[in-house]
């Protein structure tokens, strides 16, 4: 049986900078991951991370308490306070750190950190590395975690918790290769999944961020938080739905109907193009439900009118984006976009050590929800919380290990874990019902996209948690093609696909339950905030016939809404 | 067979070694549409073809190096290459050649790794940071590393190099773009070391270009390596004029 002190699930940055301070600490730590760690989804993020550092001659007079603030007000007063001030008090030092370890950030003429301005953000406090932020940042990590030690499981993918009577004592992994399950055995886990972009037919996501963290963490009874909260990216390219940067409508660029009218004029006059993610998002949204948009469903994004220029330097990354997958050249044609679920606010509900109710398990990055998003994510601030709470949750997992003293004998759990993930596991290879996993996983997808999507209403809601439901029961009379057990992808995507059922649930219920609209979450139906009877965390955990629903107080004690 | 106007006719690599004696090309056709990727299409093939086809994915937008494979012939990245963009109908699909077949696509990209984790891919400052803050670096010295920042670990040069072909385990040129990337680095004190270290693979390079030509991402290694073999014959100059 593989052991270690400490093992991180999940090798994106959150998983990085968790296995580095488990290491800190002097933890035998290892990180399994669904495939090499720079391939995770994180190396995708471009735009850059948040620190009040004041490094740009305009951002002279920032302090992480403005930080803290913009983060709270984008949030919709929905994000935990303390956790908040924590994540901007921390910034400065996690960026600088990165840069010790090497990360090539782009500079200012001084030599410092280069920082530019992003949305939602009253000065100029993202820092980034050229447009490639995430690859940059996931690569020094990746480093610095060899030269930590730390011992990498590739292509090992969790696919069930090792627990009993709320305490975890390992976890049992398929490894890709031979489709041998393979029983690991540990102190402390630390979940950094990342998100859950694939439930959704249209997602900016990489084709990994399955939620299976967030699945494994709630079968093993730990509860989920605030998972009505989906932030959905405005402009992603028609089709594949590779994002189209912001920096696109920053410089100018102009949203139009099929009629070839600038509809934002009817959604957000003062700001036109350059309105909030979700404003934009709703605004294409219903442009194209209300049979404005073209054919497939997208709108344009016209860059037509600012000639040549923009493209030898700010938006040269736009146009080699946007001419490789849709073979449009933006300076001569305009750009097919449509919204694209983009972030998961909700998650595995953690403190500010990372530690879930369940013992043992921890989670930090985007699998989990501490919470500092609230009810809506400001650019800029995941990549950093993935950096902040890793290595909070990376920290604690080891010193929690350090002290553990264990009822029982931990190998008999994870033995006892092994015999019930192997029956189930060869359920699956033997099941020959007439139900194929793509049609089941295409049909949720769709619900998703069309039922819990960027506009939600009460009736609506109702169809997609009965969909859902009855694709759970279909899912019971799933086919599997009899292959060979090595580098299985139709049996891992069963597997994951059950749990992106459980998930699509938890969310149903909880957009259900919040009758209101609130940052990212809009219902038609409750079209307005209500702070009086919402002002709360939805909490959804595992009960015996299905999730139970909570309402979770939230910490506004910095500054609580109404007073500004 | 011969591709129409409307249709792929794609040939799909198939090889798992554990049970099939030898490889075989699977043939499939498709409708053609004009904004479809290769990993576009290996997903509609396991969807609705077959779904024991593996292959690896993940960002599918050209930057995480997963999907890194033989396209016609050419080293590409699947998910950044629009079919439209091949000039033909007929779309032939293979592993990274001359590493370990695992199953169809996915190759064992081990040899890869260590060589990757043999030159120490962290950054070695001379001295601590400066009081808690950031190490100060000129956008021209940034500069210096160039392109070699923008190497995505995909894999593409390592299977390229002819130079490895012989079966000597050198670091090839990712590994050594690597070198030159914390070499190249102002913040970086370890520069000697990490010559000698790169002394195995360093000197094997005989140009032949293959690894420029194969980068996905206008890398170019060769360049990178030449520059290194430059700064490894000045400072064994400079060692030899110092002792005489
Ligand atoms: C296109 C795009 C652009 C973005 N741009 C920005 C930006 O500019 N600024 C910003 O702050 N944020 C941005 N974000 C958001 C940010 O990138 C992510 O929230 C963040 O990177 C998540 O990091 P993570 O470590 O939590 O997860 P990930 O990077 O997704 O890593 C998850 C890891 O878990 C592994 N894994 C998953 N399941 C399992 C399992 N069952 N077993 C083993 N391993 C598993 C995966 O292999 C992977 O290694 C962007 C997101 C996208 C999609
Ligand atoms: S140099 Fe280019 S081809 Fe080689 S690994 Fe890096 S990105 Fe791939
Ligand atoms: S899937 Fe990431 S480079 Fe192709």
């Amino acid at each position: 049986m593989i052991r270690h002190r400490v093992l991180v699930v999940g090798g994106g940055l959150a998983g990085l900078r968790a296995a580095i301070a488990a290491r800190e600490q002097g933890a035998n730590t290892a990180v399994l991951c669904r495939l090499h760690p720079l391939r995770s989804a994180s190396v995708a993020a471009q735009g850059g991370i948040n620190a009040a550092l004041g490094n740009a001659p305009e951002g002279g007079a920032d302090t992480p308490e403005k930080h803290a603030l913009d983060t709270i007000r984008a949030s919709a007063y929905l994000a935990d306070q303390g956790a908040v001030a924590l994540l901007a008090a921390e910034a400065p030092a996690r960026v600088f750190e990165a840069e010790n370890w090497g990360c090539p950030f782009s500079r200012t003429p001084e030599g410092r950190i280069a920082q530019r301005p992003f949305g939602g953000a009253g000065l100029p406090r993202t820092c980034y590395a050229a447009d490639r932020t995430g690859q940059a940042l996931v690569h020094t990590l990746h480093g610095v975690a060899l030269r930590h030690g730390v011992r990498f499981y590739e292509e090992f993918v969790a696919i069930s918790l090792a627990e009993e009577d709320g305490a975890v004592f390992g976890l049992v992994a398929v490894n890709l290769a031979t489709g041998d399950l393979v029983p690991v055995q540990c102190e402390a886990i630390v979940l950094a999944t990342g998100g859950a972009g694939r439930l959704y037919a249209r997602s900016t996501n990489g084709v990994l961020n399955t939620g299976s963290g967030m699945v494994l963490a709630y079968q093993a009874g730990a509860p989920l938080k605030d998972m009505e909260f989906v932030q959905f990216h405005p402009t992603s390219l028609a089709g594949g739905n590779v994002l189209v940067s912001e920096a696109a409508r920053g410089e100018g660029g102009q949203l139009k109907n099929a009629c070839g009218e600038r509809f934002m004029a009817r959604y957000a006059p003062q700001d036109m193009e350059l309105a909030p993610r979700d404003v934009t998002a709703r605004a294409i949204q219903s442009e194209i439900e209300a049979g404005r948009g073209f054919p497939g469903g997208h709108v344009h994004l016209d860059l037509t009118h600012l000639g040549e220029e923009p493209y030898r330097d700010r938006l040269k990354g736009v146009r080699e984006v946007v001419r490789a997958f849709v073979g449009v050249d933006p300076a001569v044609e305009p750009i097919p976009v449509q919204p694209a679920q983009h972030y998961m606010m909700g998650g595995i509900g953690t403190d500010e050590h990372g530690a879930t109710p369940l013992g043992g398990v921890f989670a930090a990055g985007e699998c989990a929800c501490v919470s500092v998003h609230g009810a809506n994510r400001l650019g800029g601030n995941s990549l950093l919380e993935t950096l902040v709470f890793g290595r909070r949750a990376g920290a604690s997992a080891a010193v929690a290990a350090r002290d553990r003293r264990p009822r029982r004998v931990p190998a008999a759990v994870v033995s006892e874990a092994l015999r019930r993930t192997r029956q189930e596991w060869m359920a699956l290879v033997r099941a020959n019902g007439p139900e194929s996993p793509v049609r089941l996983r295409r049909t949720l997808q769709a619900t998703m996209t069309e039922k819990i999507g960027i506009c939600r209403d009460g009736p609506g809601l109702n169809e997609a948690a009965a969909t859902l439901a009855s694709l759970q029961e279909r899912f019971r009379r799933i086919g599997i093609t009899r292959g060979s057990r090595c580098y299985n992808l139709e049996l891992l995507g069963a597997w994951e696909l059950r749990g992106m059922l459980v998930l699509a649930e938890v969310i149903a219920l909880a957009a259900l339950r919040r009758q209101e609209t609130r940052g990212a979450h809009c219902r038609r139906d409750h079209p307005r905030r209500d702070d009086r009877r919402w002002l709360v965390h939805t909490g959804v955990q595992r009960g015996l016939d299905g999730p139970l629903l909570s309402s979770l107080p939230v910490d506004v004690s910095l500054r609580p809404p109404g007073t500004d | 067979m011969e591709a129409c106007e409307n249709t792929i006719r794609l040939e799909i690599y198939r090889w798992e070694p554990r049970r099939e004696p030898r490889p075989r090309f699977q043939f499939f056709h498709r409708p053609w549409q004009s904004r479809l990727t290769v990993l576009g299409l290996l997903q509609e093939v396991y969807e609705e073809h077959d779904s024991s086809l593996a292959f690896r994915s993940s960002c599918r937008e050209g930057i995480c190096g997963a999907c890194a494979m033989l396209v016609n012939g050419r080293y590409r990245l699947a998910c950044a290459t629009p079919v439209a963009d091949l000039g033909t109908k007929c779309i032939t699909v293979a592993p990274l050649p001359r590493l370990r077949v695992i199953k169809d696509l996915v190759v064992d990209l081990e040899p890869f790794w260590r060589a990757h984790e043999a030159v120490r891919p962290y950054l070695t400052p001379p001295s601590g940071p400066p009081g808690g803050r950031e190490f100060l670096q000129s956008p021209r010295d940034r500069e210096r590393m160039g392109q070699a920042i923008a190497c995505i670990l995909c894999g593409s040069c390592f299977s390229a190099c002819p130079t490895h072909w012989t079966g000597k385990h050198d670091l090839g040129p990712a590994a050594l773009t690597r070198t030159f990337r914390f070499y190249a680095d102002s913040r970086d004190g370890d520069g000697a070391a990490r010559l000698a270290r790169a002394d195995r693979g360093l000197w094997r390079c005989r140009y032949a270009l293959n690894c420029t030509d194969a980068c996905p991402r206008n890398v170019n290694p060769a360049h990178h390596i030449r520059e290194l073999r430059r700064q490894a014959v000045r400072s064994w100059l400079g060692r030899v004029t110092r002792r005489t």
